[in-house]
């Protein structure tokens, strides 16, 4: 029987033109998640996301799109958030694992590359190994963190691929996000100018208007490693936002 | 760690795959396969504040026999990275735990973008190898060493379950000669027991890291000294000295009576 | 004269005090040992200018019973390496029939022009017997490994427990203790191996089986030896390659014996001086 090359035929396997659709479509989804920004200084890394409260009745504090992997390394994400829980686990067992047996924090990059080992791990399964999952990983990540090479931000995609960046913005409001970044990034940021620099960029491509409690940001610092902003946090940078 | 097979051999020496019988408490005599021997030899090392040396003798033994006389105990651990460790014990358990060493080092450096693995990060993993072996030892007393992220010497040593301490040591010594050479390194490298002149012994002499003449003269006098003193000493020594600039090798003779 | 069996050929009462008999009678069930049954003693070489002579007697013992006299216990292994094995010898048939034959075939198939020369076959060896002794089941051998390895002689030994060593005068079993110090007379060191010539090398491994039958209970004066050597050897091209030359002399008699020196040996036995 001749199967029709359907364009929506979900395969994990080559199309003629050399493209794999389910990958394709994976990066298609996450540009539908809510927007994550981060930005690396010299003095660390800020990650910051919008939460898209959809409703009134909905309780802010309970939309959590910006995780702690180990005291040295956070992540925001967009996208499918249950796909990012397995990532995220698989990635904190790899920080401890690490620490276990050569007494020192993973590194960022190895962080990344732990967790992008994952991405990959769909479709039928190579020779004799049992594939884990039917379909690529509907999320993004931005990974921040701390090691001996200073502040880094990386962004990992479902297809397994990994950049570094200094500034980077993923998910519906990328494309605006990203060309604002672009203007306004220079090596020499402080840490409260970052913090800043996230919120104006979110405050432009999100829908909603941006106030204390429909976005969080986190940093990632020598100091204090991985800290989740408080809500008078919050509260304070975006007044600062606001008087800017 | 105290092995029963490292106890002086007495004029019951054997064959080291022959186990005595014994009486178990059935009445019955047992015979029982022992998977561990001693291959004799002793290592040591000694730091300075920007180097550090290990040594070991180059005799493989069993019980009286001299199997050779230039089997080397200290290895290298990879190519750039100035690690190197030093095994003495059960010969086989010891290799095979320097292999693992390497393989470790080697993963390590492809598994992470092409970094070195740290003397530390090294140290560590060394303990948790020994560890997970605790139910079926591997007989091997290991001494490891290396330069650390500031270019400061470091040295760790452990037992055969891998015991260590993280904060390293200035000397250590294993092997059948530990004994005779640790008393002997406390006196002249930690200058325990040495007193300022003037003050009739009541004020320590101040410890001070030493130089690489120094430290080259202790290792050959504590080798020479074991080699007179213990049978399963000698034959010659090998010296890794570990600097800024690399690792270095050379092997001396001692005496091979 | 003791008419009880189990006390001949053991060392006097008087002397040596009473032997512990315990074990020849106990009222329990027999315990599963593991221990070697049938075993072949030393196995002696000694590396040369240019080579490697081996060798070995060709005695299979049950115990104390002569139960063999035909046991080759020197194997070619490959193109570049002989094996020679003491200790049990149906492990010895074990290693070479399921493993080491098994292993020359698939890398002969390859027909690459490469062979495992004699430091791959010891690596592989030496693993094997330390697996099996990691996991409580020994081969109960003491092998000893020579042939011609990246333009060198290559010499080394690995046992039961794994333990290897390398050396350019080995032996196993009691020739460790009788046929060593003979052949560390002309060859103290490495160094020492450029002056040594093939046919000194080939008496000093003779004189070494001729002492080892002398004083070993469990040795024949039936041997054989093999002479691992290098030649050049021009290929069609005109090129000169290098193959290595396995020489065999097998079902030897040991030459010249002297018994004399047994005349003088007092306090074993059933005489009573």
């Amino acid at each position: 029987m001749f199967i029709a090359r359907s364009e929506y035929a979900p395969s994990s396997t080559f199309s003629p033109e050399g493209r794999l659709f389910q990958v394709e479509y994976s990066l298609e989804a996450i540009k539908l998640g809510s927007t994550a920004i981060g930005v690396a200084t010299g003095y660390g890394v800020i990650i910051g996301v919008e939460k898209r409260v959809t409703s009134p009745l909905l309780e802010a504090s309970s939309v959590e799109k910006i995780v702690e992997i180990d005291r040295h390394l956070g992540c925001a994400m967009s996208g499918l958030q249950a796909d990012a829980r397995s990532m995220i686990e698989h990635a904190r067992v790899e920080a401890q694992n690490h620490s276990f047996h050569y007494n020192e924090p993973l590194r960022v990059e190895s962080c990344t590359q732990a967790i992008c080992d994952l991405a990959l791990r769909f479709g039928e399964g190579a020779d004799g190994e049992e594939s884990i999952m039917s379909r690529p990983f509907g999320v993004a990540l931005l990974i921040a963190g701390y090691d001996e090479d200073g502040p880094q931000l990386y962004h990992a995609e479902p297809s397994g691929t990994f950049y570094r960046y200094d500034a980077k913005a993923i998910g519906s409001g990328s494309e605006g996000a990203q060309a604002e970044l672009q203007n306004e990034y220079h090596s020499s940021l402080t840490l409260e100018e970052a913090e800043t620099l996230v919120l104006k960029t979110l405050k432009q491509v999100m829908e909603e208007k941006l106030d204390s409690k429909n976005v969080q940001l986190a940093s990632v610092t020598k100091e204090k490693g991985f800290k989740i902003y408080k809500d008078e946090e919050m509260a304070e940078v975006v007044a600062r936002l606001g008087g800017a | 760690m105290s092995l029963p097979s490292m106890q002086p051999l007495g004029y019951d020496q054997s064959y080291s795959f022959h186990t005595p019988a014994s009486k178990a408490s059935g009445g019955y005599t047992q015979h029982r396969f022992n998977p561990y021997a001693d291959n004799g030899g002793t290592i040591i090392g000694i730091t300075g504040e920007d180097f550090v040396v290990l040594a070991g003798d180059t005799r493989h033994t069993s019980g009286y026999n001299i199997n050779s006389r230039t089997e080397k105990k200290v290895y290298r651990l990879g190519g750039d990275n100035g690690l190197v460790l030093a095994t003495v014990g059960f010969g086989a358990d010891s290799k095979d735990v320097a292999e693992t060493m390497m393989r470790a080092v080697n993963d390590f450096k492809f598994n992470h973008n092409l970094k070195n693995m740290s003397v530390s990060a090294a140290a560590q993993y060394l303990s948790t190898v020994l560890y997970n072996n605790r139910f079926f030892p591997k007989y091997a007393n290991c001494v490891l060493a290396g330069l650390d992220k500031d270019g400061k010497a470091r040295l760790y040593s452990y037992d055969s379950v891998g015991s260590y301490s993280k904060e390293g040591e200035t000397r250590a010594s294993a092997g059948s000669a530990s004994s005779l050479i640790v008393p002997f390194l406390d006196n002249q490298v930690e200058f325990k027991n040495q007193f300022v002149p003037s003050s009739k012994g009541q004020e320590e002499r101040p410890v001070v890291p030493l130089d690489p003449i120094t430290v080259a003269k202790l290792v050959k006098d504590a080798f020479t000294s074991a080699t007179e003193r213990h049978i399963e000493v000698g034959d010659g020594l090998q010296i890794v000295t570990v600097t800024k600039d690399g690792v270095s090798e050379e092997v001396v003779d001692l005496k091979k009576d | 004269m003791n008419h009880f069996p189990e006390a001949w050929g053991r060392p006097r009462n008087d002397v040596y005090g009473v032997y512990d008999a315990s074990h020849l009678q106990s009222s329990m069930p027999n315990q599963h040992t593991q221990s070697p049954i049938v075993t072949g003693t030393s196995v002696v070489a000694l590396k040369f200018n240019g080579g490697v002579v081996i060798a070995a007697d060709n005695l299979a013992s049950y115990g104390s019973l002569a139960r063999f006299t035909d046991i080759e216990r020197l194997k070619q292994v490959g193109t570049h390496t002989i094996v020679g094995a003491g200790g049990d010898i149906s492990d010895m048939q074990y290693l070479h029939e399921k493993l080491l034959d098994p292993l020359i075939i698939k890398e002969e198939y390859q027909n690459d022009g490469h062979h495992l020369r004699a430091s791959h076959i010891y690596r592989y060896l030496s693993k094997v017997l330390y697996h099996r002794r990691s996991k409580f089941n020994p081969l109960w051998n003491t092998l000893l490994v020579a042939g011609w390895d990246d333009g060198k002689p290559f010499l080394a030994s690995a046992d039961l427990l794994g333990t290897t060593f390398s050396a350019p005068a080995l032996s196993t079993g009691y020739g460790a203790q009788l046929a060593v110090p003979l052949l560390r007379r002309i060859c103290p060191d490495e160094a020492a191996v450029e002056n040594i010539t093939r046919e000194q090398a080939v008496a000093a491994v003779e004189e070494c089986m001729k002492v080892l039958f002398y004083r070993d209970a469990r040795s024949l004066s039936k041997y054989s030896l093999a002479i691992i050597t290098r030649e050049d050897v021009e290929s069609a091209e005109g090129e000169t390659k290098e193959r290595v030359n396995i020489e065999w002399k097998k079902d030897i008699e040991l030459q010249n014996q002297s018994w004399k020196f047994a005349e003088g040996i007092r306090g074993y036995g059933a005489q009573v001086v």
